[in-house]
């Protein structure tokens, strides 16, 4: 040591700066790494749906030519519901026409199922409009609800359910809805214990002043499904996203419970 | 837990939820009416409750039979959810066509009859003399205001819920009703009244409600920086820490 050890409060304002570093440092490193594992990523996108069409994007009349109702229970792909094969309500012709049609009675929808994402709503709240004549949504952000004027999931025409994709910065029940594609499963369990399986046929996502209206709630003639929740950029100032992520699904089966 | 995350939720940044009002507070309600039987009529009705308990209803419509009456109506029950347009499976005899009792099971009876003007009641269900005639290119145009004593009693506040139901469909294409076609109307003639078209009667377009724009289905985005707060403090020790390394440096340089 080429250096004279330095005088006695030399040394202690060393020593005290090297502690006072050490602590201040480990605190800052604690509050971080809990700061960084208390993070929740954004919602996952939906692809921008270039052309909103009516119907399922099978036909823009949402009439609908070729329906592809689960022939059987062996041809149905592999589904997490695969084993659910008791009392099919099956497809009934539908007058001389020979279309084939699935569809179900009147019965209100109780709960909601997609495996896919992992996303459950175990009741599901009635929705209806406000006094501005929008759409409302559910009060709890864990569920999802079924807008009332439109018919029971099941029953043939356009059934509309939404949900919230976050709430006070925590994920809601729709929260991964971006991530579903073509052929995932929507299962609606109905008040007369029939759950009617959907098949996504279409998802996309649209700037909530082009929301497209007619392709969502126009009527069809089979049981149909739409999922709505919000997505695209999160404008701070109105608390809003700019998008609505829009699920198109058809039902492709039942199954008595 | 729940409960308190609710809580906070509408103490909070419930933004959307301020404007969630009861369902029945609805003050304009939008219908979009698709057609039925293959018509290829559709329209768009606006019903608009106001303070005196009148209803306002503005229906705009085109792909009508022309030069036709219209018949048209508000169906359902008040506090009912149980209606709908009807399915395919309403078809009951096979025909291939949806009659206008074969549509009543799904959309309910005739509450309010949506007459150009007099009576508005079920009893003018088919008053063809006083319902809109559609145009010579179809098209079909309608706006009354019903004063609250013409309707039945709780129906502004069940709007949401009822379907609305126009008729008059041209099967055989003539752009006229006629008795070649379908024959004449059992409907109308179990009312009482002979020799009624039943291109007359069945039903062209039904339309539930639907809601104006987009859906606010999310406040309090999980995107952006989460905890900020305890980042910040968390980079001011980490400042400190280094501050104090370079402090300590500058003792050790100076001795």
């Amino acid at each position: 040591m080429r250096h004279e050890p330095g005088t006695g409060s030399r040394r202690r304002a060393r020593v005290s700066a090297t502690l006072a570093a050490g602590v201040l440092a480990l605190t800052g490193a604690v509050a971080i790494g809990v700061g960084v594992a208390g993070q929740e990523p954004a919602p996952p996108p939906a692809p921008q749906a270039a052309q909103p069409t009516a119907g399922d994007g099978a036909s823009p009349t949402g009439d609908d030519s070729s329906p592809e109702p689960a022939q059987s229970p062996s041809s149905a792909e592999a589904s997490p519901q695969g084993s659910q094969q008791k009392d099919k309500q099956k497809a009934e012709p539908s007058g001389p026409s020979g279309k084939q049609a699935l569809g179900l009675d009147y019965s209100e929808p109780v709960s909601l199922r997609i495996p896919a994402i992992g996303a459950t709503s175990s009741s599901l709240e009635d929705l209806g409009l406000n006094s501005e004549g929008a759409m409302t949504t559910p009060d709890d952000p864990d569920k999802a609800g079924w807008f009332t004027p439109s018919p029971p999931p099941g029953v043939p025409g356009t059934s509309v359910i939404a949900g919230h994709v976050t709430w006070n910065e925590d994920r809601s029940v729709f929260f991964s809805l971006g991530e579903l594609r073509k052929g995932d499963r929507v299962e609606v369990t109905r008040a007369d214990g029939v759950t009617a399986i959907f098949e996504v046929t279409k998802i996309g996502s649209f700037p909530k002043d082009e929301f497209p209206t007619e392709a969502v709630y126009q009527s069809t003639d089979y049981p149909a499904l739409r999922l709505i929740t919000c997505g695209g950029d999160y404008d701070e100032e109105t608390n809003n996203y700019l998008s609505n992520v829009i699920v198109w699904a058809r039902m492709v089966d039942s199954v008595k419970a | 837990m729940k409960s308190a995350r609710i809580a906070a939720v509408t103490g909070l940044a419930a933004l959307p939820l301020a404007f969630t009002a009861p369902a029945s507070a609805a003050e304009t309600v939008n219908f979009h009416l698709d057609d039925i039987n293959d018509t290829g009529s559709t329209a768009t009705a606006t019903l608009t409750a106001t303070d005196n308990g009148s209803l306002h209803v503005e229906i705009n419509g085109t792909g009508f039979t022309p030069n036709s009456p219209h018949a048209q109506h508000i169906h359902g029950e008040v506090g009912s959810k149980e209606f709908v347009c009807p399915p395919p499976s309403a078809d009951t005899d096979g025909d291939g066509l949806i009659s206008t009792v074969e549509g009543v099971p799904a959309y309910g009876g005739v509450m309010v009859s949506l007459t150009t003007k007099g009576d508005t009641s079920a009893k003018s269900g088919l008053a063809l003399d006083r319902f809109p005639v559609a145009d010579a290119e179809g098209n079909l145009n309608y706006e009354r205001t019903i004063p609250a004593d013409m309707l039945p009693e709780g129906i502004v506040d069940s709007l949401q819920q009822l379907h609305i139901v126009q008729h008059g469909i041209d099967v055989n294409g003539n752009d006229k009703y006629d008795l070649e076609a379908l024959g004449e109307s059992p409907f109308a003639k179990s009312l009482g009244v002979n020799g009624v078209p039943a291109e007359g009667t069945f039903p062209a377009t039904c339309g539930e409600v639907t809601p104006v724009g987009s859906v606010d289905t999310g406040a309090g985005s999980t995107g952006g920086i989460e905890q900020l707060p305890l980042m910040a403090f968390g980079g001011v020790a980490l400042a400190g820490a280094a501050g104090t390394v370079l402090l300590r440096r500058r003792f050790t340089e100076s001795s």
